[in-house]
């Protein structure tokens, strides 16, 4: 066997697809001659060089996503998003309207002491102010009752918190 | 990949699943992005060819009747929206065909920088290929298909796969081990190297 016929066989043999006969002519040939020996070890190095172009390749699952996110905001721009953030916030927003409006003479209350105060007075007066009207519009919603109090201080701070959760797991998902 | 699970794919993604199409994107992405960057070459913009490979997928699911296989029909969109995306970048002007290769550095390089340049050269030589066997070879490692996985998508028997394979490292060598000047694995005589 010349020279040049091994050199084509030897991809093949680095890959294992030779047959056996094949394989031990090839084996023969290389115990002989240094010049197939330095070809056999370039391919070798050029099958290790071209394994390690797969890190080339990005996530098969980043990439799975991102086509997801893509599809998703298509579709968004035809159909209505009724899930999620937006629909928590503007229950919240309509919760806090009922809340306000059931509490409107506290509110009204409130509003007039702000109109008294003056650029200069001491912030610490103005977080006051704003926790006695938080105290008052709790009280007049829950009408005495300590377990009103609760559930309604509890219920937004619950909203707060799925919001600010759903938020966070959804940017992780992406 | 199984002719049922790619089966019960398309289904679920046509009926709307998202975790279906997902899981599909996530099996067919080696094929496309192998395909993509065997067509387009070192550039980052074949991440983006790839998405909108995947896009048309998606909205083509619907019509998709299993004439070809589900790997040879994806192989086409992702072949023809790569070779639409080379066509736009040579309309507008993108030089696509400049080597970017890194200078090699005069003093005597250490291990890594020398490796880095052997990768440079290799993805040079790499892009002199014909389409078949870059296509093969990028199928093979980039998209690590087997060869009968690759015969299915290119619609060829197993034997010529192994032989494009085979006949395409050789052509490597030949070119990678090619004297210019007397220094071996140079780039050929006469043909420019245009640096960043």
């Amino acid at each position: 066997m010349n020279c040049q016929l091994i050199e084509s066989l030897l991809p093949a043999y680095v890959d294992g697809d030779l047959a056996s006969e094949e394989r031990n002519r090839v084996d023969t040939h290389l115990g002989d001659c240094d010049t197939c020996r330095e070809s056999l070890v370039f391919f070798m190095q050029l099958e290790k060089s071209l394994v390690e172009r797969r890190h080339l390749r990005p996530s098969d699952r980043t990439a799975a996503r991102r086509v997801a996110r893509r599809l998703r905001f298509r579709e968004s721009r035809l159909m209505p998003y009724f899930g999620g953030l937006p629909a928590a916030v503007s229950a919240a927003f309509v919760g806090l309207g009922v809340v306000l409006f059931v509490a409107r003479d506290a509110v009204r209350d409130f509003v007039t002491r702000v109109g008294s105060f003056h650029a200069g007075d001491d912030f610490s007066a103005w977080v006051s102010e704003g926790l006695r009207l938080t105290t008052s519009v709790l009280e007049t919603v829950s009408a005495g009752s300590e377990w009103m109090w609760a559930a309604v201080y509890v219920g937004f701070l619950a909203l707060i918190f799925l919001s600010g959760t759903w938020m966070v797991l959804r940017w992780v998902r992406d | 990949m199984a002719e049922t699970s790619d089966a019960e794919l398309v289904t679920a993604a046509r009926a709307g699943s998202e975790k279906a199409f997902r899981r599909l994107v996530e099996q067919c992405h080696p094929v496309v992005f192998a395909v993509v960057r065997s067509i387009m070459g070192d550039r980052d913009d074949a991440e983006d060819v790839v998405q909108e490979v995947f896009i048309k997928v998606y909205k083509g699911l619907a019509s998709y009747r299993g004439e070809a296989s589900l790997s040879t029909w994806i192989y086409r969109i992702a072949r023809n929206e790569a070779l639409n995306a080379v066509t736009k970048k040579r309309i507008s002007g993108d030089a696509l065909d400049d080597v970017q290769i890194e200078a090699p550095s005069d003093s005597r390089p250490d291990a890594q920088l020398e490796r880095k340049s052997e990768r440079s050269q290799l993805e040079k030589h790499l892009a002199r290929l014909d389409e078949t066997h870059r296509t093969v070879l990028e199928l093979r490692y980039l998209g690590e298909r087997s060869y009968t996985e690759i015969g299915e998508i290119l619609s060829l028997p197993i034997g010529t796969v192994k032989s494009h394979i085979h006949r395409a490292k050789i052509e490597l060598k030949r070119v990678m081990m090619r004297p210019v000047s007397g220094r071996v694995g140079g780039p050929p005589a006469g043909e420019k190297v245009t640096k960043p």
